[in-house]
């Protein structure tokens, strides 16, 4: 999954190392639209609804919280 | 009471001293004191608007509160699984039908009171009615304190954060004064515990923060309003040739001055209290794009739109669905493009019509929509481009090209802003190319009035890139010894003094952005 979720985030935004990156959202690597993009490419990818509830930004700082959001998500 | 005041300096002293004098756990309640004045002293009996916002608010959020206890209960029950989901999808109703309630109340006051006339016209054009047009006198920051209520309750909604059973939390979120002109749009879970618990003073802050506020006057009355004569003047189309040009970019100086200078001093005033209110702008005019300009000016609006619009509507069923037939497309770039098209229409139309129910500001919104969509679409296309040429993207001049390009586009943006209405585009566009009429020392009043404006301008510029640059001047100021930083302290009072453009003939007291 880890390998999957990199893949799509290369696809949106290359050239960014996201297994060490840990603030996506903090150090402003990923926009509002990026976000859409990677809500919209899981979804599709994994089969999983992602709601607002999910849109906060501690769940989209890094490769590891993504990971976990979408493992809660698929549960 | 206006905001550039001898009344309104005066409560902002009055205000502060007393606060500090009181017991640390009552201090709230000098500004309660302070917001019911300044809101009941200026609006009157429209306050009575901002309390219903209030009132409905504090309610609808403790009994959604009390919905999400009962629902969070329903796992524990001892009953089967069917009956736990039709307990829960009953909750969930009713935690819906509350929300809208609130909805309803907040966004219904806004439309009444400022759109009406935009409906009138519009049921008068579809039925061949002969409604007659009200106009309502708006009460102070509805647009502003609307959405800071809508935010509140939304993020209830969404189990963001507990509501408050506390309603004096409620009153110091949605009037404190400084707020009640042009914003920040302030969220809850940022400001409704600092308003609330007292705060220890401390000289040094309070300096700095009386220093932002002359700051903020002078960016108000030294610069903005000192170019607002030459903008009015070439936008009353008595100009032509380049100083129409001068006028558009004029205008752009006028409303960062006073709009960022606004903000300089509502977050100052917060700042004497101990309050740390959010920022609304961050160098915009080194953004290199004009989605990044976007999150650099009026802040607090853009994240509002993106937390309450962009975001719902873009993973809404609808968009998702939109976007799972958009990516049959082999093209993945182009089918993400699409399913931005819906979230980015909503997102400016609602930013356009905030501003106004005319055809100019829902164009302005379009103008943005149009611009967001095309420099997505054609993200690759000019990387592409770089690539073929061996275009070094990381040097200083490819910045400067990108910076340059964004201020064209979002001069224009502000022309179509400023314009009286759609035909001042056309009369601009017309009268830029006869030859030029006058002089840019007759428009400025004299040639002192321009060198004070290039001045100011250049010395905005300085403090705007030295922040870009991570430099804060403010700690740099408190690094000095203290007679150099009295001395700053005095000239800057000095230059708002002695340049400031108040008194007869000038309207000192308004801002822009207050008008929304």
């Amino acid at each position: 999954m880890k390998n999957r979720i990199i893949e799509i985030l290369n696809q949106i935004k290359p050239g960014v190392d996201y297994n060490s990156e840990k603030h996506l959202i903090t150090d402003g690597i990923l926009t509002s639209f990026d976000i859409v993009t990677l809500i919209a490419n899981l979804t599709e990818e994994f089969d999983i609804e992602i709601t607002i509830k999910d849109v906060i930004p501690e769940n989209f700082e890094s490769i590891e919280t993504l990971e976990k959001l979408v493992e809660s998500k698929e549960e | 009471m206006n905001f550039i005041s001898l009344e309104f300096i005066a409560l902002i002293f009055i205000s502060t001293i007393i606060y500090y004098i009181v017991p640390i756990k009552k201090r709230y309640l000098v500004i309660c004191l302070a917001n019911a004045f300044f809101y009941v002293y200026s609006c009157k009996f429209r306050s009575l608007y901002l309390l219903a916002s209030m009132v409905s608010i504090f309610f609808a959020g403790l009994f959604i509160n009390k919905i999400i206890i009962k629902k969070n209960e329903v796992k524990e029950l001892k009953i089967d699984k069917e009956e736990k989901k039709l307990l829960k999808k009953k909750y969930n109703k009713q935690k819906k039908l509350i929300l809208l309630l609130a909805i309803i109340i907040n966004l219904g006051i806004l439309l009444v009171l400022k759109y009406d006339n935009f409906f009138i016209s519009m049921i008068n054009s579809l039925f061949s009615s002969k409604i007659s047009f009200h106009t309502f006198i708006v009460p102070f920051a509805l647009s502003y304190y609307t959405l800071s209520a809508l935010s509140y309750i939304i993020d209830v909604y969404n189990e963001k954060y507990e509501a408050t059973n506390n309603f004096f939390k409620i009153f110091l979120f949605l009037s404190f004064y400084p707020l009640m002109v042009e914003g920040p749009i302030c969220r809850f879970n940022e400001i409704g515990e600092q308003l609330f618990e007292g705060h220890q003073f401390d000289y040094q802050k309070y300096c700095n923060n009386l220093l932002r506020i002359t700051w903020g006057f002078m960016k108000k009355i030294v610069i903005a309003d000192r170019v607002g004569v030459c903008v009015d003047a070439i936008f009353s189309y008595g100009y032509s040739g380049p100083l129409i040009l001068l006028g558009v970019f004029g205008y752009v100086i006028q409303i960062y001055a006073e709009f960022s200078g606004c903000m300089d001093i509502v977050i100052g005033i917060g700042g004497l209290f101990g309050i740390k209110l959010p920022e609304n702008f961050n160098t915009p005019f080194f953004s290199r794009s004009v989605d990044e300009f976007w999150r650099r000016w009026h802040i607090t609006l853009g994240t509002w739109l993106k937390d309450y619009i962009f975001y719902p509507v873009s993973i809404s069923k609808l968009n998702m669905k939109v976007s799972m037939l958009a990516h049959k497309i082999k093209w993945r770039h182009l089918a993400d493009t699409i399913a931005m098209i819906l979230p980015l229409f909503c997102v400016w139309f609602i930013m356009g019509f905030w501003h106004g129910p005319t055809n100019k500001y829902i164009i302005y919104g379009m103008y943005y929509f149009v611009l967001m969509l095309l420099s997505y679409l054609l993200k690759p296309l000019i990387k592409k481009i770089n690539e073929l040429l061996h275009t070094n993207t990381e040097v200083f001049s490819y910045h400067l090209l990108q910076s340059f390009i964004t201020l064209i586009f979002v001069t224009l943006g502000m022309a179509l802003f400023r314009v009286a209405d759609l035909n001042g585009v056309k009369l601009l566009i017309y009268m830029v190319q006869l030859p030029m009429n006058s002089n840019i020392s007759i428009l400025f009043n004299g040639y002192a009035n321009l060198m004070i404006v290039i001045l100011g301008t250049i010395t905005l510029f300085i403090i705007d890139l030295m922040k870009y640059h991570g430099i804060n001047i403010m700690d740099k100021l408190n690094e000095q010894n203290l007679v150099f930083k009295y001395i700053v302290y005095l000239t800057v009072i000095m230059v708002v003094l002695i340049f400031g453009m108040y008194g007869t003939g000038y309207d000192a007291s308004s801002f822009i952005y207050g008008g929304f």
